[in-house]
Order: C-alpha cells, then sequence, then structure tokens
C-alpha cells in the first residue's frame, strides 16, 4: 500500500513540477492612453469613469481624470449630462436606459488635463436589446459533485430566446457583496443553445456559483443582454487577465473598445460604453424561493 | 501532365533496353535480423565510385566489365570486402554483422568518415534507433522529436510545446511520414512526448533544406520515419519498464529469410497510479496515452516484397465522469517494391492515414455533447529509382493524394455539423544525381503539384471576396460532389529542386541547395503551441496555398584521424502565403473560417555548424545555429488588424542563438555515460505597453507583437547505462538506465505573462511559468532477448 501511495504521489508531484512566480520586469514605456468606461442599463442611470493609462507594472492606481464633460446621448440626442460624483474619476447621469433605444457618450477632457486636454472622445452607438426573464431559481444541497465541495449552491432558469444571436453577461452578489475578481467577469453568447430553455426538462438550470454556500445566505445575480462587440470586448478581457499561464493560451492580442478620438477613426481610448437590459434575481439560499 | 507521363514510360522503357555494361545490384541486410539497411555505402575500390542502398536496402551500381573490389560500410557494422569479377548482370546480397562493443578506438575508414563530404545531401540529419537511444530523455523515455530538436535548425517554443519548428517554419510546415503515412499530430500528452515508439524505429532522416523533388506538400521540412521490418532469422524481443510506460516489442520470422512479422506496443499509466490517491477527483480522472506498431512483410520472390504496416495511437483524457477527451492517429501501408530489371527498382504505396479527435459528456447526462472531428488522407504513390549508370541515378514517380477534412460534427443535446472539405493533389516527379565529373556532383529534379479543392459544399460569397467578413455575405454557391470548388495549377505549381557537390578534395566539399515547396493543407491555431483541436484546412477558394523558396551553401569537412565530421550551412528562405488568424479569432465551429484569417509572408535565416563524432568510446556532437525568424502580416483594408502596423516581426520560436552539447562516453563494456547541454536565446513574448482598467480589474494593453524576450533557457541533463553481465550461453540480455533531466533544476521560462495582481486586481504584475521547476530524476529497467 505505501508503494502505491508513493507512486501515486510521485505521479502527482510530476503534474506540479511547472511553477508560476511573479517576478519584477523593466518594461518599455508605453504609450499614456484615455482610459473611459462607463454602462447605462434599464436599471441605473449612466456611470463612467475616466482615468488615465499607466505602465502596466506601475504600483499605483491609475490616475484619474476630474473636471471632464461627458454627455449622453439617446437615439443621437442629448439627453443628459453626468456629474462628477465625490469618487474622483466617476460620473454619473440621471436617465435610465430604455429597451429599443440607442445610447452613447461624448467626453471632452478638461484644459488641464495632462496630454489630452481639451480632446473629445465618442463612443459608438449602443442599442439596448431585451434580455430573457429569470423564470424560476432555487437553491439545492449538493453532495459528491467531483471537484465541488458539498453544500449549497443557488440555480436558475431561463429561455434563451429563438433565432436571434444573444450575448450575456452574469453580475454575482455573494453574501451582498458583488463578485469582482478577474475570474468572476462571465460572459457567454447563445451560439451553442439558441432557442434552448434552461428549466431542468429541456436543459439543466444553471448553476452560477461554484463555491458552496449556507442556509440562510443571500446571493443574487444580474443577467444582462450585450451587444455582439460589447461581449466581444468583455470575453477579450477576460482572456486577456484569466485564460493566462499556461502553454496553450491565447497569445497576447490588443483590446480595441468603442470609444475612439473624435474625428479620427484610428485613435481609440482604452475602455467601452455599454448599453444593456437587466433581468435580477436574489436568493435567500435553503429557503423555497 | 501528357508529356510528363510519356517521358516516365519512356524512361522505364529504355532502362530495360539499355544493358550494355555490367552490373551488379543486391540487396544489403543485417546478418542477425535480416532487416534491410539503409544508406549502407557500397565503394568500387579501383573506381572510387560508389552508390547507396536505399530504403529498402536495394543497391545497383553499373560498370565497365571487369574485376573489382566492392566494400559495403554501415556505421555501426564490420564493414564487408568482396571481390567481383563483373560480366553481365550479378547479383551480390550482403549480410553485415554489427560491430560489437569494443573499448578500442576504432578509426573508421575514410569513405565511412567522409559520407557527409561526398553525398548530395544538405540540411540532412539521419538518426538510428540506437543513436536516439543514448541521448539522455525526459523521464527516461526514447524520443524522437526531442532529440532532433537537439540538432541545429531544428526549435520548438518550448518544453510541453506540440511539434516542431524547422529552419523558421511553423509545425504544419513539417511532413511528417510513419513509412510513408502521413502524421498529423506527431505528440503524446499535449506535446510533453512523441508518437513514435524508439523501439520499433529503425531509420529516421530529417531534410531540412535540399529536399528531394519526390517529396513534398509542407514547406519546411520532410521527417521521413521508418519503422523496423520484423526479423526473419529468428524469435526476438526488446522492451522496458520505465517512470512513464512499458513497452514492449516481439518480431520474429512466419518463413525463414521470406516473410517476417513484428509487433510492438507502449502504454502510459500514470492513471494507474492516480486511482490509488485518496482524492476521488484524481483516483477517477484519465491521462494516458498508448500506441501499437505493426508490420509484416513478405518476400515473394527476389523481384517482389510485400510490406504492410500499421500504427494505431492514442491519448485519453478524462475528468472524472464530467469530460472525456481522446485523440490519435491512424495509419496503414501497403508497398510492393518491384525490380523490373536489376537497374529499375520501383515502389507502390497506398497509404491510409487519419487523425481524430473527440470530446464530450458522457451520452447519459441531461445536457450531453459529443464533438468529433477527423482528417483522413487516402494516397497512392508510385516511385521508381533507374540506376542509369554509375554516373546518374534518375528517380521518378507520382504522387495523389485525396484528402477528406471533417472540422466538426456535435451529437447530443445540441447537435451541429461543420460541412466537410475535400481535396486533391496530384505531384509527378523527376530528378537526377549526377556525376559530372570526378569533383562536381549535381542532382537536379522538378516536381510539379497541382490541387483541387472539391465538392460537395456550399461556399458564401463576399461584398470583397479578398477581404471575407460575416457581416459582408452576399450570396451562397453550393458545389456538387467532386465538382471543383478551386483549382491550383499552372506555373505556380513548379517546384525546381538542385543541389550541387563541389568536392575540394577527399576530405572537403563545398554544397549548395535550392528547393521551391507548396504546401495545400494550413494548420490554424491562435494558442502559444498546437492542440490537438487545432484546425485542418485546405486551400481553397479563398486560401491560398502557401510557397517557400530556400537556398542554402555548406561546406563539410572530415578528420579523420579524430573521427570528426564539421559542417556548416547557411540558409535563406522566403515564405509566402501563411495564413495568420485575427486577434480574437474565433477558429472552432467556423464553417467560413475564411472570415477569420489574415495572410502573411514570412522569411528566415541562419547559419548552423555542426562537429560531430559517431564512432569510438567518445561520441556526440556540438551543434550550434545562428538563426532569425520572422513574420510580416499586412492588412491593407483595414490597418488596425495589420499585426505590429504590418511591419517585420519575430515568430513565436525565433531564438537567435542555440546550441547543444550531446556526449556519451563508453566507460567499460558494461558501463557508460550520457550527457546533454543545451542553451537557446529566450523566445520572443509580448509585453503590454500599457495598463487599461474595467471595473477596477487591471488589464494589459498589447501592440508589439512578440517585442520582448524571455530569459536564456539552459539545461543539464545526465543519464548512466549499466548493462547485466550477459550470460554468453543466453540471449537475454538487460540492463538500467538511471539519470535526471534539468539537473541543475533551473526554472527556465516557458513564457512571462502578465495579469492582474492577485492581491490587488487594479494593478498588474509579471509571472514567470517553467514547465519544469525542478530535477526531474528517471530510471528505465531494459531488456532484450
Amino acid at each position: 500500500m505505501k508503494a502505491r501511495t508513493f507512486l501515486s504521489s510521485w505521479w502527482i508531484a510530476l503534474a506540479l513540477v511547472g511553477c508560476q512566480d511573479v517576478i519584477d520586469l523593466d518594461l518599455p514605456e508605453g504609450e499614456t492612453l484615455p482610459v473611459i468606461s462607463g454602462l447605462i442599463s434599464t436599471t441605473q442611470p449612466a456611470v463612467v469613469t475616466v482615468k488615465l493609462s499607466a505602465s502596466f507594472l506601475e504600483p499605483s492606481p491609475l490616475p484619474i481624470i476630474k473636471g471632464a464633460s461627458i454627455l449622453l446621448f439617446e437615439n443621437d440626442v442629448l439627453a443628459d449630462s453626468l456629474i462628477e460624483d465625490t469618487e474622483p474619476g466617476t460620473y454619473r447621469g440621471t436617465l435610465i436606459g430604455q429597451l429599443g433605444n440607442e445610447y452613447r457618450i461624448e467626453v471632452t477632457f478638461p484644459a488641464d488635463a495632462p496630454k489630452y486636454a481639451g480632446t473629445t472622445w465618442v463612443s459608438f452607438a449602443e442599442e439596448i436589446t431585451p434580455a430573457p426573464p429569470i423564470d424560476s431559481i432555487y437553491s439545492a444541497f449538493l453532495t459528491g459533485v467531483p471537484f465541488q465541495e458539498d453544500g449549497w449552491f443557488p440555480f436558475y432558469m431561463f429561455k434563451d430566446p429563438a433565432g436571434v444571436a444573444n450575448q450575456y453577461r452574469l453580475v454575482k452578489w455573494r453574501r451582498d457583496s458583488l463578485k469582482n475578481l478577474p475570474t468572476d467577469l462571465t460572459v457567454f453568447r447563445d451560439e451553442f443553445f439558441d432557442g434552448i430553455n434552461f428549466n431542468d426538462k429541456q436543459a439543466p438550470a444553471i448553476q452560477p456559483e461554484g463555491d458552496p454556500l449556507d442556509s440562510g445566505d443571500r446571493y443574487a445575480i444580474e443577467q444582462s443582454s450585450l451587444s455582439r462587440p460589447f461581449h466581444d470586448y468583455l470575453e477579450a478581457v477576460r482572456e486577456q487577465t484569466v485564460n493566462v499561464g499556461s502553454t496553450v493560451d491565447p497569445p497576447p492580442r490588443r483590446i480595441i473598445g468603442n470609444i475612439r478620438l473624435q474625428g479620427d477613426n484610428n485613435t481609440f481610448a482604452l475602455g467601452y460604453f455599454g448599453a444593456v437590459d437587466v433581468a435580477r434575481a436574489d436568493w435567500i439560499i435553503g429557503l423555497n424561493n | 501532365m501528357r508529356r510528363l507521363l510519356f517521358l516516365l514510360v519512356l524512361l522505364t522503357s529504355f532502362s530495360t533496353a539499355a544493358q550494355t555494361r555490367a552490373t551488379l545490384s543486391g540487396y544489403v541486410r543485417d546478418a542477425a535480423t535480416g532487416e534491410a539497411l539503409i544508406g549502407v555505402n557500397v565503394l568500387v575500390r579501383e573506381t572510387r565510385q560508389g552508390t547507396v542502398s536505399n530504403a529498402y536496402g536495394f543497391y545497383s551500381i553499373s560498370l565497365p566489365e571487369g574485376k573489382y573490389t566492392l566494400e559495403f560500410q554501415y556505421l555501426g557494422y564490420d564493414a564487408q570486402v568482396e571481390q567481383r569479377t563483373l560480366k553481365g548482370k550479378q547479383v551480390l546480397d550482403i549480410t553485415l554483422r554489427e560491430t560489437a562493443v569494443s573499448l578500442d578506438e576504432v578509426v573508421v575508414t575514410d569513405r565511412k568518415i567522409t559520407e557527409k563530404v561526398t553525398n548530395m545531401e544538405m540540411g540532412v540529419t539521419q538518426l538510428t534507433a540506437k543513436e536516439i537511444a543514448k541521448i539522455p530523455q525526459l523521464l527516461g523515455e526514447v524520443d524522437l522529436i526531442r532529440t532532433l530538436t537537439l540538432m541545429p535548425g531544428v526549435t520548438t517554443v518550448g518544453e510541453g510545446a506540440n511539434g516542431f519548428n524547422v529552419r523558421g517554419g511553423n509545425i504544419d510546415q513539417n511532413l511528417i511520414l510513419f513509412d510513408n503515412s502521413p502524421v498529423f499530430n506527431s505528440s503524446h500528452l499535449f506535446g510533453f512526448f512523441s508518437i513514435f515508439n524508439g523501439d520499433a524505429i529503425k531509420d529516421v532522416k530529417l531534410y531540412k533544406g535540399g529536399i528531394p523533388s519526390k517529396y513534398g506538400g509542407r514547406l519546411s521540412s520532410v521527417l521521413d520515419i521508418r519503422q523496423k521490418e520484423g526479423n526473419d532469422q529468428r524469435f526476438s524481443g526488446t522492451g522496458g519498464i520505465g517512470v512513464l510506460s512499458t513497452r514492449l516489442l516481439f518480431e520474429g520470422p512466419i518463413v525463414k529469410d521470406k516473410a517476417s512479422w513484428l509487433v510492438s506496443g507502449r502504454r502510459s499509466y500514470g492513471d494507474i497510479f492516480l486511482q490509488f490517491s485518496n482524492d476521488p477527483d484524481l483516483n477517477q480522472s484519465k491521462l494516458y496515452f498508448y500506441d501499437l506498431n505493426t508490420k509484416l512483410n513478405w518476400k515473394i520472390d527476389r523481384n517482389n516484397t510485400i510490406f504492410l504496416s500499421g500504427y494505431f495511437g492514442r491519448d485519453v483524457f478524462g475528468v472524472n465522469n464530467l469530460f472525456s477527451f481522446d485523440w490519435g492517429n491512424l495509419a496503414g501501408t501497403l508497398r510492393w517494391n518491384h525490380l523490373w530489371s536489376d537497374r529499375l527498382f520501383s515502389n507502390t504505396t497506398i497509404s491510409y492515414s487519419d487523425y481524430n479527435y473527440s470530446l464530450g459528456t458522457p451520452p447519459e447526462d441531461d445536457f450531453s455533447f459529443q464533438w468529433n472531428s477527423t482528417i483522413q488522407n487516402l494516397i497512392f504513390q508510385f516511385d521508381n529509382t533507374w540506376y542509369a549508370n554509375v554516373k546518374n541515378t534518375v528517380e521518378y514517380g507520382i504522387q495523389a493524394t485525396y484528402m477528406i477534412f471533417e472540422p466538426g460534427t456535435v451529437t447530443g443535446t445540441i447537435t451541429r455539423v461543420l460541412q466537410n472539405e475535400y481535396g486533391l493533389e496530384i505531384a509527378p516527379y523527376i530528378s537526377n544525381e549526377q556525376e559530372i565529373n570526378e569533383n562536381l556532383r549535381i542532382s537536379y529534379g522538378l516536381r510539379y503539384s497541382t490541387f483541387m479543392n472539391l465538392g460537395s459544399r456550399n461556399v458564401k460569397s463576399y461584398v470583397d471576396n479578398g477581404n471575407p467578413s460575416d457581416e459582408t455575405i452576399v450570396d451562397s454557391t453550393s458545389f456538387g460532389r467532386n465538382e471543383v470548388i478551386a483549382s491550383f495549377a499552372g506555373w505556380d505549381g513548379f517546384e525546381p529542386r538542385l543541389s550541387v557537390n563541389y568536392l575540394l578534395n577527399d576530405n572537403n566539399s563545398i554544397k549548395l541547395g535550392y528547393n521551391r515547396t507548396r504546401q495545400y493543407v494550413h494548420l490554424i491555431s491562435n494558442t502559444t503551441a498546437s492542440v490537438p483541436t487545432d484546425v485542418w484546412r485546405p486551400a481553397g477558394k479563398f486560401i491560398r496555398p502557401a510557397t517557400a523558396n530556400q537556398i542554402s551553401v555548406g561546406y563539410f569537412t572530415t578528420f579523420p584521424n579524430a573521427n570528426l565530421e564539421f559542417s556548416v550551412e547557411t540558409y535563406y528562405k522566403d515564405l509566402q502565403d501563411l495564413v495568420e488568424y485575427r486577434d480574437g479569432a474565433q477558429l472552432l465551429f467556423k464553417d467560413n473560417i475564411e472570415t477569420e484569417l489574415l495572410t502573411g509572408r514570412g522569411r528566415a535565416y541562419g547559419l548552423e555548424v555542426l562537429l560531430e563524432r559517431k564512432s569510438g568510446r567518445l561520441t556526440g556532437f556540438i551543434g550550434y545555429t545562428l538563426s532569425r525568424s520572422e513574420r510580416l502580416v499586412e492588412d491593407q483594408t483595414n490597418p488596425l488588424e495589420s499585426i505590429n502596423n504590418g511591419e517585420w516581426y519575430p515568430a513565436n520560436f525565433d531564438k537567435l542563438h542555440d546550441i547543444s552539447v550531446v556526449l556519451g562516453y563508453q566507460i567499460s563494456k558494461q558501463w557508460s555515460i550520457g550527457t546533454n547541454f543545451a542553451f537557446q536565446t529566450g523566445r520572443p513574448i509580448t509585453y503590454p505597453n500599457t495598463r487599461g482598467e474595467f471595473e477596477g480589474i487591471a488589464y494589459p494593453l498589447y501592440n508589439n507583437r512578440n517585442g520582448g524576450r524571455t530569459p536564456a533557457y539552459h539545461r543539464l541533463d545526465l543519464s548512466v547505462n549499466y548493462d547485466f553481465k550477459q550470460n554468453p550461453n543466453k540471449r537475454w540480455s538487460h540492463g538500467l538506465v538511471f539519470g535526471a533531466y534539468n539537473v541543475y533544476a533551473r526554472r527556465n521560462p516557458y513564457s512571462i505573462f502578465f495579469r492582474p495582481s492577485e492581491a490587488n486586481p487594479g494593478l498588474g504584475e509579471a509571472v514567470r511559468l517553467s514547465i519544469f521547476g525542478s530535477i526531474i530524476p528517471f530510471v528505465t529497467y531494459n531488456f532484450k532477448f
């Protein structure tokens, strides 16, 4: 038996001889670019952050841009002007998005901003398409599932609309805390399940959480509908931050958003302004929700 | 085409009619096993002319009638000298005996040591199974591909990467032939080990340049691997038990001297040991490979021999009962050797090759899927060698390959089928190796390849067919079964080949080589190292065939007193119409994959130096390569799609310096040691030039592909061989090989990657990935009877 244990340990050890080490590295001085990210949804007014990029290994947060002018256009008509929040570099509007309408922003840097003073950056218009409703939720105590600890897990059901390409993003709150690690960025397309009903009959209900919860825990998700470009942008961010560190990773690539310098089709800011519809579900784990 | 066929018939007729000189022909075989010996030097002492045995051990030499002394020489075998008075047609079959292990420093004869100087080949690496077995290997597994990557001009992206790169070519630019069947995936365990069981291999030849006209279909190299034929003298076997796998080979006569068989198998057993783990997630998982080699050969009579060989190999990976993934090659070859006359040797081959993979979930799952994909090749080949006279050897023939690509079929809860693609490649060829005078020999040849992409298939049309995208589809055309969708013929299909050898004196020569090659199938991959699910697609309406032109010059010399061979070669290779993918390309389950692709160019140039010692107590080689491999991808329609703004950038496997020192030393009859040292410039990686942020998560922005490099790679391996004392009355012999890979436990970087900091996702960090971060010891028990 000892020999068996030794042999299995030897094989496991062999599988683990590969290693990752965080290292110091001198990177070439890179270009400084505007970093503009924002979102408007059918449940929240627009929120936009404006910053400047920095060297990747710079050990401090990105510089923020105060005093920018940010205008929101609905169907190409000026509809809102965003106000700087108490959190510097963050700007908030008051208009809530409407299904079927298109939204875009124009961001003008203040005259005293470094490098990009007075420049205006515009986003491509995004149309809000409907997110299918979450039909039902429940939680279940699972045991003996491979690569998963025993415990309570939430499930939800929804039907993907047939005949149209749909893209989704899933945002999760566990015990009222937003899950916001790189690995939590979850986007998917219906390329392989167009029109499928995830109702435990045609297809299993979706389990959004991999770590077990306790009975009585609060859990919530927002499943939003994305445009294809927004999905591709988020997928690229996920790929370049999560799918790294193995021999078969996708190689590094540029992540191009939808915000460009006004009057220049080839100069893009980093970031994306998206417009989404949201379907939300809340659980009290262990209760019959 | 008609003219070429006419020429072939004419040559055949002429050869049978022209019999004005004496001709000596025969087969050269191993005395103990009856195995045909490939590349045996047949030297005529009086004229200092000669020939070499072909891949089936056959040789033929025509001389004026008279008395001659013939010497048959083969490295590792005792030379044999025969005196013959030649008149008319004569047959002389030779059997050579393996040289017993000797601790004396044996100086091999001039001819043997000067073979590399005198032959036409340049850019060629030839290895025997014995040479490969002497080299210390990862986990003690005798590994052909890993050995080749120690040779000048051969690199990989890194440890554990699938395939290999030759003189700046991509991994799909290597034609890997296993007993004439093409192999599409040469790796087990995602690239850590090659699929070729060393016990079953007889001979390996890698053409990096100067590719003969009988080979085609890939741009950068040909790896021609020949299996053993099977011992036609007595039943025998070899095997070994190592930490990764166990292997067994049995062979024997069906009818002594007439027919033999061979069966060889290998299986890794990681999964068996994982079953002993207490972790239920591990003990129900699977990760293993197996392969099986088989061969039959039947010498019907002196003029006819038939060979039937097969390879079946598979990798099996399963994660508990959640997911399974398996892939493998199947290859079969039927060959008929026929002697039309004592000077005309022909080989007719029908071979079948199938690479397929399958992945999915158990069918009983509520939401199940099974995904299957395959590439099949059916090949007919007719090759002839006409030993016209002692100064001319003509090779000619034709090759036809029918290809079936099944990119993907999904069954289960969801069903989806990608359209198959079909292709037909036909290529006649002819070449002549001619001795102009005592010092100058030329080999010149021409291959003409054509390719047709065939139906049935629906093919989309775009607003701009030169820049296809999903948003600009305007039409779809349906092509019927075997209807031609796209055809590639004309002047582009000519592939001239040239080799020149100018002998400065007995020990020095200068060689020149040129070859043009065409490739009609492409491996489309968007991962750093290739994976088993990468997509092979043929040239067609939107994907052009790739073309390479390579010129090389070399200087070859020998130091007979020291048993040393030295060569230095330089080359320049131009590559056109290479397939590259767009940033973020979705390659899997994409029918109109042309929308994800760009076309690029490549160039590679370098200098290769090799110092070798193949006999004596101390053997081995020191190789050095100085090289560059670069790519250029420019999209004039959409400049944002251009890579690095349309400027040249280093290929993933570009390494400026590559040094290998491989040495073996026979201490005594029982003890020997081996060592490798490898040093390489770090491989290109892409550094981020700035940091963006999305919802507080840092992400890297890249716009300079392969603009940085990992630190240099270096590694030392050691092995010790101990052969137990053999009972002289018994055939059984056995021994141990033990040693260590990566002796000083260097954490060689496979890559450096960039990710959000684990402590603060708003900041970034650089991480070094090492595949082997520690010393890896091994022990293998080998036996033979």
